[in-house]
């Protein structure tokens, strides 16, 4: 959970975050990357609201001792402003920071965005702008080194198991039937393997899967294998899906198919998918909004919104406004990539 | 091969490669199975028999094949009984040392702590000669099957072990992510994804022990036992029963193979998925 606190001083106004989750007392704080955290809709606790027994923190050569419980107890109060009803994943102001030879480098920063229940969410950008991270992030894999992570609405610091998160490579166990590969997700969650065998046997049609089911792993083609990560990530039925460049290994007619085949299952599952990718056409395609970022740090470059009607067609890869989109973000990506040069 | 082939000008050649095809396929699968080794024993135990006989040399220094495997079959009631109690002494040796040593494989991988406090004792029981401990053993706990079991089982965790642990180690850190992403715990990963990839590895540490556990149990009846074909070859050198000796070696020799065959097939059959992927990658290398 993090904190924001206000101090006041002869000078003026100061804010701070503080992550405070376990921690019982307070003995460092870090300035708050934000100059203000009323952009978030969080109001700053003042710091002598914290220590209700003194009335004021107790400094001390720059560290402060803060009574925990009751800044929690702030917090719980204030949460219905921290609730944001229609977004259920948003990224606000995240940042992250790590460590190459020695030196720190940004990954990302103060990255901002979200995706709405039952929308399509693509973030594009070149390779290095740290869209992985993002995923890891959101997944609950990695944490921020800064900013805050909200799945429907609420902070969320412990969120792994939360999400389905599917990743570039298939991670299909290769000592599992593709039967057995595919209840994963649900056996770990504690439903029994017979139970999870016939919900997957129901789908394994629509997913091509059919007569495989008790075939290993490297029996199947690249996208029979894609479509079985696929389908072991949407089985457990998460709200959320952040999909990591799921068809980089496909060939183009491979894709154009799968492309089609995805969105028919989106339209019927009414979730919320977030792709990352680097193929502006897949992006404009599938999405309904999109992110462009930069390089090194990441930081969101551009919002498009996507107005191509749905059902999408592959017809409409040439159709006047798709082309004006991917001219529009094809210039965006240049120019970032000019500025990096 | 026809005739009319044989009269064609050698230009023509290429003409007869189609029906050759055939056989030079049935050739390579010949040469690729166990011909060619037993070619070699065979000329090899011709070799041995002619310099026996024609330069005369006496049974007990150099018996010669025929007279040893005359041996075999005159005298296989006595190797069956010796045989036996050598084979139950690597099998309980291993059994213990397979019992063991992946606990102590497991335990190791799942913790530091555990692993900075075993993995040297476990070298370290190597560094020790196992011709210095099995006569203590035989101070300790005396004459009997015990000892030799110790000494099998001694000899025999190490490579399960070390093996184990490369393997428990060697797990894909994405899949492991995979995993935590489906939110597991950490001992559902270690059962779904740790385990299962250190198994080829677990087998192929396996292989190696019980080809080590068969000396192991040879060694520790030498030093002191009264059954056992290491008790066997020990009583007949003095005896000059030179052939008896051979033919306990053939015979232990065989018991290790057979061994070894065993554990190779039990591999197939507890992790079929590996045989195959390995199949199909070399397949896809020869294309």
């Amino acid at each position: 959970m993090r904190l924001w606190i206000s101090t006041e001083n002869l000078r003026g106004v100061y804010y701070y975050s503080v992550n405070i989750n376990g921690v019982r007392s307070l003995r460092s704080w870090e300035k708050a990357s934000h100059p203000n955290p009323l952009s978030e809709g969080r109001a700053p606790v003042k710091l002598g609201a914290l220590c209700p027994r003194s009335g004021r923190g107790r400094e001390k050569n720059g560290s402060i001792k803060i009574n925990v419980r009751s800044a929690v107890k702030r917090v719980a109060a204030d949460a219905p402003a921290e609730v944001l009803e229609d977004a259920k994943v948003r990224v606000a102001g995240v940042s992250k920071y790590m460590l190459q030879h020695g030196q720190q480098f940004a990954v990302l920063q103060d990255v901002d965005l979200y995706a709405n229940a039952g929308e399509f969410v693509s973030l594009i950008g070149p390779s290095g702008c740290g869209k992985s991270t993002l995923l890891n992030i959101i997944a609950g894999l990695d944490q921020p080194s800064s900013g805050t992570l909200y799945l429907n609405g609420r902070c969320a610091e412990q969120r792994l198991g939360t999400v389905g998160y599917m990743q570039q490579k298939d991670l299909l166990l290769p000592w599992r039937s593709v039967l057995d590969n595919v209840i994963l997700g649900l056996e770990l969650r504690g439903v029994s393997r017979r139970f999870a065998r016939t919900r997957a046997l129901a789908l394994m049609e629509q997913f091509g899967l059919k007569g495989f089911e008790t075939a290993y792993p490297y029996t199947l083609s690249g996208g029979m294998r894609q479509r079985a990560a696929f389908l072991r990530t949407i089985l457990p039925e998460q709200e959320v899906f952040l999909l990591d460049e799921p068809f980089g290994a496909l060939d183009a007619l491979n894709r154009a198919q799968i492309h089609e085949w995805l969105l028919g299952l989106w339209e019927t599952l009414h979730k919320t998918i977030v792709l990352v990718t680097h193929d502006v056409d897949e992006a404009i395609f599938l999405s309904d909004r999109l992110y462009v970022m930069t390089a090194r740090p990441g930081r969101v470059q551009l919002v498009q919104v996507i107005d191509l009607p749905r059902p999408r067609r592959l017809e409409m890869v040439t159709s006047a406004h798709f082309v004006a989109l991917k001219a529009r973000l094809l210039a965006a990506l240049r120019q970032e990539r000019a500025a990096d040069l | 091969m026809r005739t009319p082939d044989r009269a064609t000008p050698v230009a023509e050649q290429p003409a007869m490669a189609p029906p050759a095809a055939p056989y030079t396929g049935r050739l390579r699968r010949l040469t690729g199975s166990w011909v060619p080794a037993a070619l070699i024993v065979l000329m090899l135990l011709g070799v041995w028999e002619g310099y026996v006989r024609l330069w005369a040399v006496p049974k007990w220094l150099l018996p010669a094949p025929s007279l040893i495997a005359m041996t075999l079959v005159v005298s296989w009631e006595l190797l069956l009984d010796h045989t036996l109690v050598t084979l139950l002494e690597v099998v309980v040796g291993f059994g213990l040392s397979l019992l063991g040593g992946v606990a102590l494989a497991c335990g190791i991988a799942a913790s530091r702590t555990l692993e900075r406090a075993l993995y040297p004792f476990v070298i370290a029981s190597q560094m020790v000669p196992i011709i210095v401990i099995a006569p203590l053993l035989l101070i300790w706990v005396g004459y009997g099957l015990t000892p030799k079991v110790i000494v099998v089982a001694l000899t025999a965790f190490f490579p399960i072990v070390v093996n184990m642990v490369d393997g428990l180690k060697s797990v894909d850190p994405d899949a492991v992510n995979l995993l935590r992403t489906m939110g597991a715990r950490r001992w559902q990963i270690f059962v779904k994804v740790q385990v299962p990839t250190s198994l080829p590895f677990l087998f192929s540490g396996l292989r190696v022990a019980m080809a080590v556990s068969v000396i192991g149990a040879v060694i520790g009846e030498w030093m002191g036992s009264s059954q056992g074909l290491g008790y066997l070859m020990i009583r007949s050198k003095p005896q000059f029963l030179t052939e008896r000796v051979f033919a306990a070696i053939v015979v232990l020799s065989a018991m290790g193979v057979a061994l070894f065959v065993l554990v190779g097939v039990i591999e197939k059959l507890a992790i079929p998925w590996w045989h195959n992927e390995q199949r199909q990658r070399s397949l896809s290398q020869e294309e």
